[in-house]
């Protein structure tokens, strides 16, 4: 693997990439479809707090969010969604994984949000798991969910009728 | 905000004989329960010895510098979710774990590694937020990594989690999608997706692209319309991008890396990086 120590290429998240996008001006945010409700950020412990995107991220939900309230404790600090490390996939382990999750909860439910972003399918798992376990009133949306719904098509891209 | 759970709880409880404070629920899982038969204390030691034999100084200065202050455990969701439980804290699941096999120099029973692997299977998450509370900042979850790969060499793993490593071990990625199942997925994308936005494409094996982006393996299976997301937004931008199908090398969720099969680990990401340095891509965009 030594070869690859410094490689020809740059390795993103596409929440990195989408910043990109939105900062160079190539995708524009269409401001009538901006996401009205309230809107709060689930921060990945990976791209975080290892990766530190936090801003990037950040950028992009101020962007095409017009109420976005922040969970608390966020950014580095924030808790983990109980998914990751592989803990996604274990089904069997689902009510005690749930169980261990109460804080997520709590953090979700003080902020009021009805729309949690999940930049990252294991974070989507684990809140998921969590909806279904505790039955509470949240939606949750991807990163490509809500630039897809909220950018700026040009005419010229529209499907012809018929 | 007091919430209350609205399924049923398990049963029977399970109480650890080596730790009797460490209480839980017991909850039936083929991959530690049924493994544990099979071990023999030789097999346990020289599992042991590979992994903590050489006493490297990264291993000796974590499980040496620790003063089991306990402030790592106010960090960790487990702990606080389950009312401030001190066996959910993480220098615990250390105590439990790797100082147990340390102070025992491996010759531990079958029943003691089950014990382990449900501790460093099913209640970490190796987060790192427990380092970013240590005052001495040790990683933590790097001792956890290596009980799990202790655990991995025996083969006691969660059966899910070891049914998707195998899921990668043959095919490399995580739902045994073959080549032409995920060639026909994309392309029957683009053709659906041109009734959306005009000319749309799903670009494959392109050289020269400014990016290339690698899904994960549950997308072309289950969650198509990530890639039909995808596909509009760098439509939109107009970014130069491509889809690879090509040495199997594409699902870029790396399961193994949380079992610790190291090998198994590095043929992913060689293969990843094989084929973006082989299109000549700019840019490595991954799943979310």
């Amino acid at each position: 693997m030594l070869g690859y120590k410094e490689l020809p290429f740059e390795i993103m998240h596409p929440g990195e990439f989408y910043y990109e996008l939105l900062v160079s001006g190539r995708l524009k945010i269409d401001p009538a479809k901006k996401i009205k409700e309230p809107v709060t950020l689930q921060d990945p412990c990976n791209i975080i707090r290892r990766a530190g995107a936090a801003e990037k991220f950040r950028y992009i939900v101020r962007q095409t969010c017009e109420n976005f309230i922040e969970m608390y404790p966020n950014r580095e600090h924030n808790f983990c969604c109980n998914a990751g490390g592989g803990l996604a996939v274990l089904a069997q382990w689902l009510s005690h994984k749930a169980r261990g999750n109460r804080v997520k909860v709590e953090q979700i439910m003080a902020t009021g949000a009805k729309i949690v972003i999940t930049p990252c399918h294991n974070c989507n798992t684990g809140l998921k798991d969590i909806i279904g376990y505790w039955k509470f009133p949240v939606k949750l949306m991807f990163l490509d969910e809500l630039l897809v719904n909220t950018m700026h098509i040009p005419e010229e891209l529209l499907p012809e009728e018929g | 905000m007091a919430v209350k759970p609205q399924v049923l709880e398990e049963k029977e409880v399970y109480i650890s004989p080596y730790f009797p404070e460490y209480v839980r629920p017991k909850i039936e899982d083929p991959g530690l329960d049924e493994t544990i038969k099979r071990l023999t204390p030789e097999k346990i030691e020289k599992a042991y010895q590979a992994v903590f034999g050489k006493e490297t100084a990264r291993i000796k200065a974590i499980i040496e510098t620790c003063i089991h202050c306990g402030l790592c455990a106010e960090a960790c969701q487990w702990y606080l979710s389950n009312d401030r439980d001190p066996t959910y804290s993480p220098v615990a699941k250390v105590k439990m774990s790797a100082w147990e096999l340390i102070k025992r120099k491996g010759k531990v029973e079958p029943g003691l590694v089950y014990h382990i692997a449900r501790v460093v299977f099913t209640e970490c998450n190796i987060c790192h937020r427990c380092s970013l509370y240590c005052p001495f900042g040790l990683d933590i979850t790097f001792i956890i990594g290596l009980v799990r790969r202790f655990c991995f060499l025996l083969g006691v793993v969660p059966q899910r989690m070891f049914e998707m490593n195998q899921a990668f071990m043959a095919t490399l990625n995580q739902v045994w999608i073959s080549q032409s199942d995920y060639i026909d997925t994309l392309m029957w994308r683009e053709e659906e997706g041109m009734y959306e936005l005009k000319n749309l494409r799903v670009p494959l094996n392109k050289e020269g692209v400014e990016v290339i982006w690698y899904p994960l393996a549950a997308e072309p299976k289950a969650g198509v319309y990530h890639i039909d997301r995808i596909a509009k937004i760098f439509q939109v931008a107009g970014v130069n991008w491509a889809m690879v199908t090509i040495n199997d090398a594409w699902d870029s969720s790396n399961m193994p890396m949380f079992t610790r099969d190291f090998f198994t680990m590095q043929r992913i990401v060689k293969g990843l990086y094989e084929n973006a340095a082989k299109f000549r891509a700019k840019k490595l965009v991954l799943t979310e």
